[in-house]
């Protein structure tokens, strides 16, 4: 009896304790928790700055016409000559009714040429100074000079006739006008539309062994801004029709058709600045020769390069660890920049051997690129302004590598290829604006 | 002898479920093996856990294998225990309470000669049972604080055989060998900056530790009582996973990655006993042990050692073995013990004492009992980065005699 009375009331102890949550607010020795994993933050890991200069930047294929040229009191003079070859968007050559009879053809007159030019909204530098251009034609065929490669760079160039078809001074107004209305040369309209009506040219092969392209080449006696027009932009041939006591105006439109037959050489001359050492693209110029700062100049090929050639010896901290954390804090050079020049949104990184060969954006481990992006446009004081670039990840690896093979980073303007924009950042030994590389390491 | 083996395996295959469930959380079970269970078999949790110097005469008594040598013949004890603990923690903020329920042990004894016998016993050792929510500490080199999430689990088991044997009618010594063996599993997360963390970390622990004890009745009140426990080694290995996520995604560090780690140790003990008989009703029981932890030098990763003093005293009353009355046959006992405790944390060490009573309900006419424990006890104190565990323990033990089972088998 007794038995089962106990035995029941056995039961009933256990079964009426449950286990009430554990918030987990009592902890004894925090110290101890410290011990076994030990999070360290590192300031102090050197982050080495250099200017790199990029010899050949592909830039056909970019969808713009940039044209123009402007003196950067940091970077120099730089100059951008637009290529580009020219067809009518539907194959037609033909001036009038191609089933007009002769005496028909007779009717159609020549009026005049002009090259318009759409602008694409992008500009850059002072918009309010006149900038003055040359029309020319190209003389060879528009092909990349190297038959394995069916790219232009920055470098690539064309010969083209020394005589101007016009020469165009104008205020640019990007944001407010539509286009530019290039008047060009009569003579060439004329021996053109000559060569359309008489049908010496009725396909696209007569008609670019004839006309090969154009070159829009700023002229130097201003220097100032640099603008882009978009690939819309026409060449086109006025001519009227005549019949009977009625004039009918007409147009003859050709266009930059293939993209990849357009590009912009740009060239820059920093004679002069302290950056006007740069050597090979495979080689580097230290920020230590360069007043302690990186550059970025797009278009140019101008990029910063950071390294970190201490890194491994933080495998000396502790037998396993690894980086959780990571930012670099990469500031732009007090009066560096201004509204004129503004600071870009973000620089993308890649990521490259020492030989500045690319392998790559520097991506997250879902492979999306990871950007440099500007903490603000600007400050009163230029403390807070920085681009914060996470590199938990790519520490991270980097630690864990076995090879003796460093990565670098290459800081670059996004549409590097295509803009003008310009940043100058400091290095970690730059009395102000210094750049920062804040680590977290854990060791397990 | 064939039912034994029957209801040993048995029992065995019940205990490892039973084993796995058991839960007992404590912030001091970060430390070391873990928090060290007391699971005394019969009626020792109600004197105090005292009794070296007891026979096991009429019961087990786990703290002494020389007591094996007194056993009767012509039984076979079953022993079951379970426990439900209510804790209260508290420290100079905060008060909290957990109830918990485990398993406690699960022993066999029984004679092989008239001058021997044998034990077996199952229990739970320790448990590392923790858990750590949204601690702030400090980042090295810096002003910075980071913050943890901890949740430990697992525990070591403890696998007894005991050999007792009388060398002479007054004179018994014994022996036990223990197999500890178990897996503890901590899982830490650490927001550090923007990132996240995660250590997954699984410890393997097995050792053996050897035990020799011996009894000496000088009368038939009074006997005293000796254990040695040698220095043992407990192989630790580990294998950890660590995995972190950033602004530039996540990662595995390691998976599953075996890492060093350092072998725990036991320490030297001793310890010392006596029982006296009163008046064939009141038995006195008191033991002194002692534990040099500090001469184990561990690594620090355990934690701070010192050597520990543990005080225990008993008491208990029974009117009659044997009368027509139940409740004359009733055990009644009270007791206390001091454990200075082996850890040392901010410098203060994690003491423990408690007071017990209980009472023994003797089933039929044999060695079996019911025996319903309670104790009271303190852990820790509030203040100097402590935790106060004030806990009230409650201990069923179930001892069965073998013959008590033959009955019911032939039912």
């Amino acid at each position: 009896m007794y038995k089962i009375i106990l035995l029941l009331l056995l039961v009933g102890v256990f079964a009426a304790c449950e286990t009430v949550a554990d918030a987990g607010v009592f902890v004894v020795g925090s110290d101890y928790l410290s011990v076994n994993n030990k999070v360290i933050q590192i300031d102090t890991l050197t982050a080495n700055m250099a200017t790199i200069n990029f010899d050949s930047l592909v830039t056909s294929e970019q969808n713009r016409i940039l044209i123009g040229n402007y003196d950067d009191p940091i970077f120099g003079r730089l100059k951008s000559v637009s290529y580009f070859q020219l067809s009518n968007s539907v194959g037609d050559y033909s001036v009038g009714n191609t089933s007009a009879s002769d005496t028909e053809y007779l009717n159609y007159v020549y009026d005049s040429i002009a090259l318009v030019l759409k602008y694409d909204d992008y500009y850059f530098g002072d918009t309010t100074k006149v900038q003055t251009i040359d029309v020319h034609r190209i003389l060879e065929k528009v092909k990349p000079a190297n038959s394995e490669d069916s790219r232009f760079y920055n470098n690539s160039s064309l010969a083209y006739d020394s005589k101007s078809l016009a020469t165009y001074s104008y205020k640019p107004r990007p944001t407010e006008k539509d286009s530019i209305h290039v008047r060009l040369d009569d003579a060439f309209g004329e021996a053109l539309f000559l060569r359309l009506k008489n049908r010496e040219i009725t396909n696209f092969d007569e008609f670019t062994e004839y006309l090969k392209g154009m070159v829009l080449v700023p002229n130097s006696t201003n220097s100032s801004n640099i603008v882009g027009f978009n690939l819309s932009s026409e060449l086109r041939v006025y001519y009227s029709k005549y019949q009977s006591d009625a004039e009918e105006s007409i147009v003859k439109s050709f266009t930059i058709a293939d993209a990849t037959k357009q590009y912009n050489a740009i060239s820059s001359d920093k004679t002069g600045t302290l950056i006007q050492d740069l050597p090979i693209s495979s080689s580097s110029l230290s920020s230590n020769l360069s007043g302690n700062k990186g550059f970025i100049q797009s278009g140019s090929g101008v990029a910063c390069r950071i390294d970190f050639p201490t890194l491994k010896e933080m495998n000396y901290i502790a037998e396993n660890g690894t980086v959780v954390d990571a930012v670099l804090k990469i500031k732009p050079v007090k009066n560096s920049y201004s509204d004129a020049y503004p600071l870009p949104d973000s620089l993308q990184v890649y990521v490259a051997d020492n030989l500045n060969r690319i392998s790559g954006t520097l991506n997250d481990s879902k492979d999306i690129p990871i950007y440099a992006v500007l903490s603000q446009k600007k400050d009163e004081f230029n403390e807070n302004v920085y681009y914060a670039l996470p590199l938990g990840g790519f520490l991270q690896k980097e630690l864990l590598k076995q090879s003796d093979s460093r990565k670098g980073l290459i800081l670059t303007i996004p549409n590097y290829n295509k803009e003008i924009n310009r940043v100058v950042l400091g290095d970690q030994n730059l009395y102000d604006n210094k750049m920062e590389l804040q680590i977290f390491y854990l060791t397990y | 002898m064939k039912n034994c083996f029957f209801y040993i395996v048995l029992s065995f295959c019940f205990s490892g479920l039973v084993c796995g469930q058991s839960i007992s959380t404590s912030p001091y079970s970060m430390y070391g093996l873990g928090s060290v269970y007391d699971s005394d078999f019969g009626g020792i949790p109600g004197i105090g856990s005292s009794g070296l110097a007891l026979p096991s005469s009429n019961f087990i008594n786990n703290l002494n294998p020389a007591s094996l040598g007194f056993m009767n013949q012509n039984h076979f004890l079953f022993y079951v225990g379970g426990k439900t603990i209510f804790t209260t923690f508290q420290n100079n903020e905060l008060k909290e309470s957990r109830n918990t329920m485990q398993f406690s042990h699960l022993a066999f004894a029984f004679p092989i000669s008239k001058k021997s016998a044998l034990s077996l016993a199952l229990k739970p050792y320790s448990s590392s049972s923790f858990k750590i929510s949204n601690l702030e500490l400090p980042i090295l080199d810096s002003q910075n604080y980071y913050t943890l999430n901890v949740l430990g689990s697992g525990g070591l088991n403890d696998l007894d055989f005991s050999y007792g044997y009388r060398v002479s009618s007054k004179w018994a010594v014994g022996f036990t060998g223990t197999f500890l063996f178990g897996t503890t599993t901590e899982n830490r997360e650490y927001y550090v900056a923007n990132s996240v963390t995660a250590i997954a970390k699984e410890s393997y622990f097995n050792g053996f530790r050897a035990t020799v004890g011996t009894q000496i009745k000088i009368d038939s009140t009074l006997t005293l009582a000796a254990t040695l426990k040698v220095p043992s080694q407990i192989k630790v290995s580990k294998v950890q996973s660590v995995a972190t996520s950033n602004s530039t995604g996540d990662s595995t560090v390691a998976t599953d990655e075996a890492s060093d780690s350092d072998d725990y140790f036991l320490p030297f003990e001793f310890g010392v006993g006596i029982s006296k008989v009163f008046k064939q009703k009141f038995n006195l029981t008191a033991d002194y042990q002692r534990s040099f932890w500090t001469a184990t030098n561990q690594s620090d990763s355990y934690g701070d050692f010192v050597n520990q003093n543990h005080f225990a005293v008993g008491l208990s009353y029974q009117k009659a073995q044997r009368s027509w009355n139940y409740w004359d046959q009733l055990r009644y006992s009270v007791g206390g013990n001091y454990n200075s405790g082996y850890l040392e944390i901010n410098g203060n060490k994690v003491n423990d004492a408690a007071l017990s009573l209980g009472v023994s309900f003797p089933l039929e006419n044999n060695f079996s009992a019911i025996n319903l424990s309670y104790s009271y006890g303190q852990r820790g104190r509030i203040g100097d980065g402590l935790v106060k565990e004030n806990y009230h323990k409650i201990s069923l033990n179930i001892s069965l005699d073998g013959i008590w089972f033959l009955k019911r088998k032939i039912d």
